[in-house]
């Protein structure tokens, strides 16, 4: 084992056969913090989002916060409860894409694939770039490098998945409970020391004066709408990765359907009683924001100077509830905050290579993102989605507030299809069975109501969020969006059109060629031509020859008295060759017989040396390597390399045998193919 | 298409001669293997020997032209001397019987040989031809 590969083991860990699969399966306990991250976390910086946004408006637009909170969690329990649904209907982890698709057509399939694609993409960079955003507030050095220090958390969450699921889950567990733990208590605590003990709680940013923009001031017409509308937009990011759930029911232990619904339902509440604590809980102790990324807000500090920098919202309730009365809480609580943000990054690696692999079957990707790695994680899915966000990160330099502008609108899109394919299942279903049974019927009608009712809801905030974000970066979503979508579509052309092409058609593609001919192609008479010679008389063939090219007349002349010695039993004819090259001469005379006898077979067998070194190859085989690749382009010719093991060879087995290369990348099929 | 085809056309033996200018655009676009097989041809001609494309069927012919393929037979089987000789306008084999080898025959070597052409197997064939190597 080298440097290389025990970095590997180390860090991938060992392969797993393919019967281990089902032991990646997950448990409600592990799938909740596995696939709930992304949801949970967003009430990590989605109340930060709500105050930047209104501190617009000036101190007075913090009053709306927790309306603007009550309007989310409404939108957010509508569709956890559309969803539900839709993992009892399809419970294959296609989600939004498989209902889509079945329901609506394949286009309307891809116009969600490409959304959720987009925004998985967008989850691993804004998660990732808030964690980095909340680590900064406990380690300075951060500061300025937040881009690159996002795209090494990238880095680590890649690694941590390519060894697949289950350790991830168990591993991500723990901070995920002590997060919600965290919160919870902060909130009840904080709660507490307000209204029962009667402590004046006040957060650092409380009662500084804050700068709106003066249009926004006066709190009321078209410009406050539109203000309260970007709000809730960018809050509406807390309902991130609830379809996350609904992509990963085959992750989940059995009955599927019924612990990935229970899963979700646990995560609506949970979301949502966190998202409203902590605003309410900011709002009680006042805690106030502003937009630091140039907009135009500014909060002044006591002296009359504007802030330079701000803490999150989290990081200023925390220092206001636990920092005088119990201060380890302070720092479990930005802790777990950080650590939950990027394993909400991993939802998205669990949610991407599932969705992407899926996309892979039915032909909309390249087929090697549908297989899986040696950890039985979708390599390839994996790495792709690493280094799109990757790019993500290093381009906004880690900005939240810049990312989340592009955030959100996938989801929403994908939440608006998926439910009006819902609608359209139970629809199908009460018209095609009028016969079941009546209570069956009224459990479709109750579904399909509730699917209405989200469909309503979702495309009501889709237009909100369109409007209120296009000019803000959400075209740049929507442009990736629809760049993917042509993309797959065009991927699928093609896979369509060779599949077309490759089709059983005619006769003519079931003809048996009529006779073989055997072509040994011959340079010196030694060893590895004789086996050629040997294994091409064993395949007893209508026709056998031997062909050399005359290049040297000296080398030829070497040759035929060789050959008349040995007496070989084959005839060997010699090729002239006017220009001194071996290629041209040997395809012209393969060619040749082909064109005087079309239906038979030419079998051409080159004799290869098998050597163990890279350099050793550039000095070998050439020339069958050339002949080879011109050979494939030519109809019913069959090319058998003979290869003959020269003893250095040992030492490329020998290392072919601890570590095959390519099943890494390539995945899937050499998992369990053992080579020893 | 066939190697010869094209310059039967153009340049062929019968018919009046082409233009200058045809023959000068003739020669940039033709391909090497069509002026490799002009050049065989006029030198045939010029030694007034006839074409393998128009030698009449089982008559006594005089061409010239070169090996493109010798083929070398086991002992076992087939005990002759095959040779593919090619003069530009098409190929005849040629068959020694009874020989292995002739010394100074090989790829590539200009030959002028007399015999009887025949057809075999769609294919031209030439027993025992009186054959003369010419110098490269």
């Amino acid at each position: 084992m080298n440097i290389t590969q025990g970095l590997k083991r180390l860090l991938i860990g060992r392969k797993l056969e393919s019967s281990k699969l089902g032991e990646t399966l997950l448990p409600k306990r592990i799938a909740l913090p596995v696939f709930a991250s992304d949801a949970l976390s967003s009430v990590a910086y989605a109340p930060d989002e709500i105050l930047i946004t209104l501190s617009l408006a000036g101190a007075a637009g913090y009053a709306f916060s927790w309306k603007i909170g009550i309007a989310v969690a409404c939108v957010m329990l509508v569709v956890v409860m559309s969803y539900r649904q839709t993992v009892h209907a399809y419970p294959s982890g296609g989600g939004d894409y498989e209902v889509a698709t079945a329901n609506l057509g394949p286009d309307a399939g891809l116009v969600v694939a490409s959304a959720l694609l987009v925004d998985y993409l967008l989850t691993v960079a804004v998660s990732v770039s808030s964690g980095v955003q909340n680590a900064e507030a406990m380690i300075p050095a951060i500061h300025g490098h937040e881009g690159l220090a996002a795209a090494g958390v990238i880095v680590v969450l890649t690694g941590l998945n390519l060894r697949g699921t289950r350790e991830s889950g168990t591993f991500f567990a723990v901070p995920v409970y002590a997060f919600m733990m965290s919160v919870a208590a902060m909130v009840i605590w904080g709660l507490v020391r307000v209204f029962v003990l009667g402590d004046p709680l006040r957060a650092a940013t409380a009662g500084l004066r804050v700068e709106g923009e003066p249009k926004y001031s006066s709190l009321v017409g078209l410009a406050m709408v539109a203000l309260l509308a970007r709000t809730f937009s960018s809050g509406c990011a807390a309902l991130t990765g609830v379809e996350a759930i609904s992509n990963g029911v085959p992750s989940f232990r059995e009955p599927k359907s019924r612990n990935a619904a229970a899963t979700l339902a646990l995560l609506g509440g949970i979301a949502v009683s966190m998202l409203m604590g902590i605003i309410v809980l900011s709002r009680v102790i006042g805690v106030q924001m502003f937009d630091e990324t140039g907009g135009g807000s500014r909060i002044l500090d006591a002296s009359g100077r504007p802030l330079a920098s701000q803490t999150t919202v989290v990081g200023q309730l925390a220092r206001a509830v636990f920092f005088d009365t119990f201060r380890p809480g302070f720092y479990i609580m930005i802790i777990c905050t950080m650590v939950i943000l990027f394993l909400a990054a991993n939802t998205a690696f669990n949610g991407f290579p599932v969705l992407g692999s899926i996309l892979a079957k039915d032909g909309f990707l390249p087929r090697q993102l549908h297989t899986r790695g040696d950890r039985l994680a979708y390599s390839n899915g994996i790495i792709t989605l690493a280094v799109g966000a990757a790019v993500l990160v290093l381009v906004f330099n880690a900005s939240v507030t810049a990312l989340i502008q592009l955030y959100v609108v996938g989801v929403f899109i994908s939440f608006t299809v998926s439910q009006t394919g819902m609608l359209r299942h139970w629809t199908r279903l009460l018209r095609s069975d009028l016969r079941a049974p009546k209570e069956q019927r009224r459990v479709w009608m109750r579904s399909r109501l509730i699917n209405g009712v989200g469909l309503v809801m979702t495309g009501i905030v889709l237009i909100i969020i369109l409007i209120s974000k296009f000019t803000r970066g959400a075209y740049l979503a929507l442009l990736a969006m629809v760049g993917l979508f042509a993309l797959m579509k065009s991927i699928h052309r093609h896979y369509d059109k060779v599949h077309d092409e490759l089709e059983l058609s005619d006769s003519s593609d079931r003809a048996l060629p009529s006779r073989v001919h055997a072509v040994v192609m011959v340079a010196d008479l030694n060893k590895p031509t004789m086996r050629a010679l040997q294994f091409a008389k064993a395949t007893v063939p209508t026709f056998l020859e031997a062909v050399t090219v005359d290049v040297d007349p000296d080398a030829t002349e070497k040759v035929l008295s060789a050959w008349q010695k040995e007496d070989v039993d084959v005839p060997l004819k010699v090729i002239a060759s006017p220009y001194r090259e071996i290629t041209n001469p040997f395809i012209e005379h393969i060619r040749r017989i082909r064109s005087e006898n079309p239906r038979d077979m030419v079998e051409v067998f080159i004799p290869e040396y098998v050597v163990g070194h890279w350099w050793e190859r550039l000095l070998h085989n050439q020339t069958g390597v050339m002949i080879r690749a011109r050979l494939h382009f030519m109809p019913g010719v069959l090319i058998s390399t003979v290869p003959y093991q020269l003893s250095s060879s040992r030492y490329a087995e020998r290392r072919w045998r601890r570590e095959e290369p390519r099943s890494w990348r390539e995945a899937g099929r050499p998992v369990g193919r053992s080579r020893d | 298409m066939a190697p010869g085809e094209p310059n039967r056309k153009v340049a062929g033996s019968t018919g009046p001669r082409p233009g200058v200018l045809r023959r000068v655009l003739y020669r940039l676009a033709a391909s090497n293997d069509d002026l490799v097989d002009d050049e065989l041809r006029q030198e045939s001609v010029d030694a007034g020997a006839s074409t393998i494309a128009t030698a009449q069927m089982r008559t006594r012919v005089h061409i010239q032209g070169r090996i493109e393929v010798l083929t070398l037979n086991p002992t076992g089987t087939n005990r002759w001397l095959e040779a593919e000789l090619n003069d530009g306008t098409g190929s005849v084999h040629l068959i020694w019987m009874g020989r292995r080898r002739i010394p100074g025959l090989r790829a590539g070597r200009r030959l002028a040989v007399d015999g009887l052409i025949a057809a075999n197997d769609g294919q031209r064939i030439m027993y025992n031809p009186r054959y003369q190597l010419l110098s490269d």
